[in-house]
């Protein structure tokens, strides 16, 4: 039995683990007005922020087209695959769950599709769970459990430098009202059942940096601790200090793929954590 | 009447002079300030105090305990400026000393006045000698020497008024920034003319033909007669469901129109609050009338009326309107339209607006925090004057209110960065008390005379900034003033200046002297706002 993974690019997993597990990486959509480009294909990050700086245009993204998905999933099928676990984006923020789920059908083997209600890495340690597990032989149905408990012991932890393009894409739900107008805030922001929340603003970045940290270190013990950055020294800096925070956790580093810097803006950092299975969860403004 | 029973009339008498000998040393002792700023404002603070002790009293009390009891609880809530909640302490220990007294007599009230003293030093949490503490206690201390000697009423009320002057130009040895500034403690002074009025009350005798404090801007002492023209009205005005809304802006220019003064109202859409003075009250109970249902209505003729309406206990009459209430509230002390408006923007749903340059009331911050949240409220204080009453507020709600105690509206807008309308109160309080501890905050203003303050020396015109309370720079311009607090206040990890304009402040100043800042500070990031406050070209803070 083969079991293989697929998910999507807002996973922000790290180059050399996509390889050494096998995850198929399917890209999503940037739009430069009408030029358009595969998400980490045809342009790295690096180059994203530098255009994003340069040029006028406000990018724009799309999520993969079902017929994407139905010829990745083909080729896997053609490669020997016996069952896919397909792992994406929260459906809270984009429609690519629903187009994985279409570009499924009439397919021959079972195809698992899991809404991870994640972004970013909180994403990613799901696919990496779930590739290990269906390396070590676990069924479809065991493999889709793993992702679904990662994702649901994952939280990160977003600092953007502007509220600007979380607005301008409109995936912001709960909590704007937390930022005005006159003085510039760093919001401080987090994925809660599946939607961004806000959770907290601050007036400069390094005290943002701080305070995310500070959160980050109530949720311990983790199991995998991470970080994905827009700036690498920055990335670097804060990897540090979660690993000055728990010395035992691994600890993952990526950088921010272009899609999710369309909605973050430049400048933006996240930390986050998958708790341990006995961890207690965060909880963000009580209702 | 010498060795002769007080009655409770006669003690109430005497406290209407010293309000009005008040009165008339208010401007005097507006314009002793330690700092050479033209914000002082001592005597108006104690002054309101005083008047809000003052009203709904009986015209003729029978009870002395009771009588200084209501006044007592009057002024806790009218309470203005530090010295106002220090006077409304000190009114405390003196009712708490005349409980269940019918009458009393002139020993009595010093002792009276001595438990005063004790009441509220403990009142103060870190009590400070050469201030009005110090006055009420050294007079009262040689008030009772007298009295165990034997000495007559006429006597005993002599040594103390004659120790309280002598112990208020004593307050300069004692605390030496009023030294370096060349001028005595104005909360002293406001006790000694206090107990001087009260003295000369209970023995009939004439009040000095001027008062005993004359500012160097001398307005006019005969303010008590300004502003006793007409009636003052209040009413309370309801509407009915389906009926428009009120709107307050629109009442408030009808009453102008109708010759109105002192025109206030409070309240939301469905009900509120109006206050005003008129020669004839009829048009404006009609316009209430006319714009929904009269709750309550009343005239006074004002004899000893005033605006500080708001501060009496009982006038927190729109309590019963609104009902969507957020479950935190934040309360924000502000003066300028930018300033309030950033607090606004922050998410502060009650803005104390002291545009009239009056201190914010105990009293006022209780109700406006009533009316900011549900579960808890949190003042910003904004001002170091106005913390005691926040504090005084917050001990009236038990436990209700938390005073995160913000010493300008710079600091205050770094704290409110932190709340969130939902969560843990204690929390959130703590949050934001941190944010205070980790911005440092910068007032530049105007010296109005020549002085030597925390060991700098000032000229009259130059401009001033002060570092955290403590003035450290004195130059000729304020964006010198500026820019040279700017340099002790940096750090190595500061990131953000904040600059706030002021009244009368141009953009292009603005973006002149953030430029400037830039220039001497390029790894700062600073951001500019218009303010508007007064007094206070700019103000500024570091994180």
């Amino acid at each position: 039995m083969t079991v293989r993974i697929v998910t999507d690019s807002t996973c922000d997993i790290p180059a050399d683990a996509v390889t050494e597990l096998g995850i198929t990486v399917v890209p999503q959509g940037l739009l430069f007005g009408d030029e358009e480009l595969r998400d980490g294909v045809d342009i790295t990050s690096d180059q994203f922020f530098k255009r994003l700086q340069r040029e006028d245009i406000t990018p724009t993204t799309t999520q993969p087209a079902p017929g994407v998905f139905k010829g990745i999933y083909e080729q896997l099928i053609a490669d020997g695959a016996t069952a896919i676990v397909s792992i994406h984006v929260s459906g809270g923020l984009s429609g690519t769950i629903d187009s994985a789920r279409q570009g499924a059908e009439g397919l021959s083997v079972p195809i698992l599709h899991v809404d991870s209600r994640q972004v970013s890495l909180a994403l990613g340690m799901a696919v990496i769970e779930a590739a290990k597990a269906a390396r070590a032989g676990l069924t479809p149905e065991q493999v889709a459990e793993v992702a679904s408990d990662t994702c649901r012991r994952s939280q990160i932890l977003f600092t953007l430098e502007t509220l600007e393009y979380l607005r301008r894409g409109g995936r912001m739900s709960r909590g704007q009202e937390l930022f005005g107008s006159l003085l510039k805030v760093k919001p401080i922001l987090t994925v809660q059942d599946g939607e961004v929340l806000a959770v907290g603003r601050i007036r400069t970045k390094q005290k943002a940096v701080e305070d995310m940290l500070s959160r980050v270190a109530e949720w311990r013990p983790w199991q995998t601790g991470f970080v994905t950055y827009s700036s690498k020294e920055e990335g670097e800096y804060v990897l540090d200090r979660l690993r000055g925070l728990s010395s035992e956790a691994p600890l993952v580093l990526s950088q921010l793929t272009p899609v999710i810097g369309v909605h973050v803006g430049p400048g933006s950092i996240a930390i986050g954590a998958v708790r341990a299975p006995d961890a207690e969860s965060p909880h963000f403004l009580p209702k | 009447m010498p060795d002769a029973r007080v009655s409770a009339a006669d003690l109430l008498r005497a406290f209407r002079v010293a309000e009005g000998w008040l009165a008339a040393n208010r401007d005097g002792i507006n314009a002793i300030n330690v700092y050479p700023v033209p914000d002082g404002d001592t005597g108006t603070n104690m002054l309101l105090t005083v008047r809000a002790a003052l009203r709904d009293l009986p015209e003729e009390p029978a009870h002395v305990g009771e009588l200084t009891a209501q006044v007592a609880r009057g002024a806790l809530l009218g309470a203005r400026g530090n010295s106002g909640v220090i006077w409304s302490q000190m009114l405390r220990g003196f009712a708490e000393h005349l409980a269940g007294r019918q009458d009393t007599s002139g020993p009595e009230l010093i002792s009276a006045l001595a438990n005063a003293s004790r009441v509220s030093y403990a009142a103060v949490g870190q009590p400070v000698e050469g201030t009005m503490l110090t006055v009420l206690r050294e007079a009262a201390d040689v008030a009772r020497a007298a009295a165990i000697s034997g000495l007559d009423d006429l006597g005993l009320m002599h040594s103390l008024v004659d120790e309280a002057y002598a112990s208020v130009a004593r307050t300069p040895e004692l605390l030496p920034r009023l030294k370096d500034a060349g001028v005595v403690d104005s909360g002293g002074a406001g006790v000694a003319v206090l107990l001087e009025g009260i003295a000369l009350g209970l023995y009939h005798a004439p009040l000095p033909p001027s008062p005993r404090y004359t500012g160097t801007e001398q307005v006019q002492a005969d303010a008590v007669e300004h502003e006793g023209h007409g009636y003052c009205t209040e009413f309370v005005a309801a509407i009915a469901p389906g009926r428009d809304a009120i709107d307050r802006r629109a009442m408030e220019r009808q009453l102008i129109a109708l010759g109105g003064e002192s025109v206030l109202v409070v309240g939301d859409e469905r009900t509120v609050h109006v206050h005003v003075h008129m020669e004839d009250p009829g048009p404006a109970i009609s316009l209430g009338a006319a714009a929904g249902a009269l709750v309550s209505v009343k005239v006074e003729n004002m004899q000893a009326q005033h605006e500080e309406w708001l501060a009496g206990g009982e006038a927190a009459a729109p309590a019963e309107a609104p009902r969507e209430l957020p479950p935190l509230g934040l309360v924000a002390v502000a003066r300028g339209a930018g300033i309030a408006s950033a607090f606004r923007d922050l998410g502060a749903t009650r803005i104390v607006d002291a545009g009239d340059g009056t201190k914010a009331s105990a009293g006022e911050l209780l109700e406006a925090a009533r009316n900011a949240g549900r579960e808890h409220a949190f003042i910003l204080p904004n001002d170091k004057d106005v913390l005691m009453a926040a504090e005084t507020a917050a001990r009236e709600a038990e436990g209700f209110i938390t005073v995160i105690p913000a010493r300008n509206a710079a600091a205050g807008l770094a704290a409110a960065i932190y709340y969130l309308p939902e969560g843990e109160p204690e929390g959130i309080a703590r949050d934001m008390q941190e944010a205070l501890e980790g911005v440092r905050c910068i007032e530049v203003s105007v010296s109005v005379r020549d002085a030597s303050v925390d060991g700098v020396d000032v000229k009259r015109g130059d401009a001033i900034a002060f570092l955290d309370g403590r003035l450290v720079e004195a130059a000729p311009g304020p964006e010198d003033a500026l820019l040279a607090a700017l340099r002790q206040a940096v750090e190595d990890a500061s990131e953000l200046v904040t600059l706030y304009l002021g009244e009368g402040v141009t953009e292009a100043d603005g973006e002149r002297v953030s430029a400037l800042i830039v220039a001497a500070h390029p790894d700062l990031e600073v951001e500019v706002l218009a303010g508007g406050q007064p007094h206070y070209p700019y103000l500024a803070s570091v994180e």
